[in-house]
């Protein structure tokens, strides 16, 4: 396969480890996220237990030649770098000269095979998208992966007990529990989920682990 | 003649999830009792078991290929059925004769002759005993006719008709002592001593006193889970328990003796015998038995400091009365906090079994059993083993599931275990999946929850 990503670009994985100063990553950093990343808490950055999950999910899936990460999180790129793992990483915003796939999540089907990848990861990608999107982008995501394929997405639930949905257009797109478990088991099964208990309200940004379904 | 006994190795979906949790590798009692009953038989053949703890598929499938056996007893479960379909297709290919046996194959007799019997698309499996094996498995190795051997189903070649022999168990003293030498323990060693470094036991040997639940026997029943195959409790004597542990520790030097009966404290009058008969030994490895909460009191708690067992596995199920009540437990939170605030008090290690997803499990009841646990975790209860609802084959809970979806599950012998689970959360519960998740993950984060390698010492 044709490999665009991290490990066919060692010089920007090294920028993004070590350095703040590097041209490459100024390119990269244009709406200025990147160079605040160590200013983010948890949840929205990825926590140590965060990451040890993740390790240990991609640990697990027993083949993942075929790997498409959606957006750039830095922690699970260094995590599938560690783990020699290929990859393609899609984001819209990124220039095309890094090899990377510039492309819109709902696009994907368009240019991307079809039953290609055997993993499919993506941060806190559902909640990028309105709620009556959502089950369309999932079922593209299905359509990428192969009959034995996974996709691995951190989710962010909305707490009723918390929060006024109705108050807050905010977190229009966050999902309670519930209607999470019924909008993944259109295209998926809930395989396994895992949870980091380093930050506040952990249990409301569950990792899952979803295996394709073949219903 | 060559026979192969066969525990399949897991099947693979993909995910590797496959934990140790117990905190052991153990290899197939069933197939040690089988190998000695044929020995004790004399009949002529060379045995081989093959343990998927410790061979992967394609090492089994290579193991059929050189030594082409005769004979092929496998003993699935649901975990590892994609796999025992593919060692017994393997094994036809080769000319073998497959039989399967225990739990799984008990409780799915008539649905696997029908789908892999002689007479079907997929054959491969040319009977199923069903309960005791030992004594209809030789039968069926020397030959004799399959209408007369007792436990067994098969598919008539004529008319396809599945035959289902009278089920008779055989007298559990009647069997030979388990004589272990046909397993090579160093294997087993050598794993444990590698994914368990730190533990202070390193020969753990399984034994079973007992087969069957006196709380199914007595209920009609048991617990909606439960996929136990024997429907009535017959206990070995106690001399022969206590000869194979003491044969145990000077053979093998056993320093961790885990009865894996469902209930150590079964039948009063055989736990006396046994207390009774344990002074005459000088051995005094560990013990690991499991209990149900309302077996232990004063008396019982005296006898298992006797006895030297370290360790008491509980199954609790649920902080929530009417999910214990839904699951026919039969017992009462009060009775599974006081047994083990008593036995944590006698210095008595306390594993706790909890299961999530019993019928109408709801948020509320989940966050009942949640803080439960976190009560009895003060209390010093520090390894917790928690799981999600499985409507196994065998137990109450499956055939609610197959009454309620009869065309995705009847007369069927193969499943996707994790489909079963959704369509049991979906059907029989009050919450989702991922609230029962949410919840087994919570459960790992007990304030006083060691690393599990400390807790198992």
């Amino acid at each position: 396969m044709t490999i665009r990503g991290i490990n066919n670009n060692k010089k920007l994985q090294k920028s993004l480890e070590l350095s703040n100063n590097n041209s490459l990553f100024d390119e990269l950093d244009q709406g200025g996220a990147l160079s605040r990343w160590a200013e983010y808490s948890s949840p929205f950055r990825l926590s140590p237990e965060d990451i040890k999950n993740y390790l240990l999910i991609f640990n697990q899936i027993s083949i993942k030649e075929k790997v498409l990460l959606l957006g750039s999180t830095p922690e699970i790129r260094d995590v599938l770098f560690k783990l020699n793992i290929d990859v393609v990483v899609c984001k819209e915003e990124v220039k095309n000269n890094e090899k990377w796939t510039k492309a819109n999540w709902m696009d994907l089907t368009g240019f991307l095979k079809e039953s290609h990848f055997d993993l499919i990861i993506g941060d806190f990608v559902l909640c990028n998208f309105e709620p009556n999107e959502q089950a369309e982008f999932l079922k593209r995501i299905s359509l990428l992966l192969k009959e034995t394929g996974f996709f691995v997405t951190r989710v962010c639930l909305f707490d009723k007990n918390i929060i006024n949905k109705k108050n807050d257009s905010q977190i229009l797109t966050q999902r309670t529990v519930e209607e999470i478990d019924e909008l993944l088991s259109k295209y998926f099964i809930v395989r396994d989920l895992k949870m980091a208990a380093d930050y506040s309200d952990f249990e409301l940004y569950p990792i899952y682990i979803l295996k394709k379904s073949h219903l | 003649m060559i026979i192969v006994l066969i525990d399949p190795p897991k099947d693979d979906d993909g995910y590797n999830d496959n934990v140790f949790i117990e905190g052991c590798i153990y290899p197939p009692l069933w197939a040690i009792s089988l190998a000695n009953y044929l020995e004790r038989k004399n009949l002529k053949a060379e045995i081989h078991i093959l343990d998927g703890q410790i061979l992967d598929l394609s090492e089994t499938i290579s193991f059929l290929e050189e030594n082409k056996p005769d004979l092929v007893g496998i003993g699935p479960m649901l975990v590892n059925y994609g796999n025992a379909l593919s060692l017994a297709l393997k094994s036809k290919m080769l000319g073998s004769k497959v039989v399967m046996g225990g739990h799984h194959a008990t409780g799915l007799a008539e649905e696997i002759m029908l789908n892999r019997g002689i007479c079907s698309d997929n054959y491969c499996v040319d009977a199923v005993i069903q309960e005791d094996g030992e004594r209809s498995f030789y039968e069926y190795a020397i030959g004799k006719p399959l209408s007369k051997i007792k436990n067994l189903v098969f598919q008539d070649r004529k008319d396809g008709s599945i035959k289902k022999n009278i089920i008779e168990h055989v007298d559990l003293n009647s069997l030979p002592n388990f004589g272990r030498e046909i397993i090579d323990y160093k294997k087993y060693y050598k794993i444990f001593d590698q994914k368990w470094p730190d533990r202070f036991y390193k020969n753990v040997f399984h034994i079973y006193s007992k087969k069957g639940c006196g709380w199914r026997t007595n209920s009609k029943g048991g617990c909606i889970f439960c996929s136990r195959m024997y429907k009535s409790l017959r206990a070995r004597s106690p001399h022969l328990v206590l000869e194979e542990i003491d044969s145990l520790v000077k053979k093998f030097n056993a320093d961790l003796i885990w009865d894996i009966s469902d209930d150590f404290f079964d039948q009063k009058g055989w736990f006396k015998e046994f207390h009774s008969l344990y002074k005459g030994y000088s051995f005094k490895p560990r013990m690991r038995v499991y209990a149900r909460a309302d077996d232990i009191n004063s008396e019982n708690i005296k006898k298992i400091k006797d006895l030297n067992i370290h360790q008491v596995v509980l199954g609790l199920e649920s902080g929530d009365p009417k999910i214990l009540s839904s699951m026919k437990k039969g017992t009462v939170t009060s009775i599974g906090f006081k047994a083990v605030k008593d036995l944590k008090k006698a210095g008595i290690s306390v594993i706790g079994n909890f299961v999530f997803g019993g019928p109408g499990e709801s948020k509320d009841s989940i966050d009942r059993t949640v803080d439960f646990v976190y009560k009895l975790n003060a209390l010093g209860m520090n390894v917790v083993l928690s799981h999600i609802f499985e409507p196994l084959p065998n137990s109450l809970s499956f055939q609610l599931l197959v009454k309620k979806m009869e065309k995705k599950y009847k007369y069927k012998d193969s499943f996707d275990r994790q489909e079963m689970i959704n369509d049991w959360v979906h059907l029989f519960c009050q919450t989702s999946l991922s609230e029962i998740l949410i919840a087994l993950k919570k459960l790992e984060n007990l304030p006083n929850h060691p690393k599990l390698e400390k807790d198992f010492n």
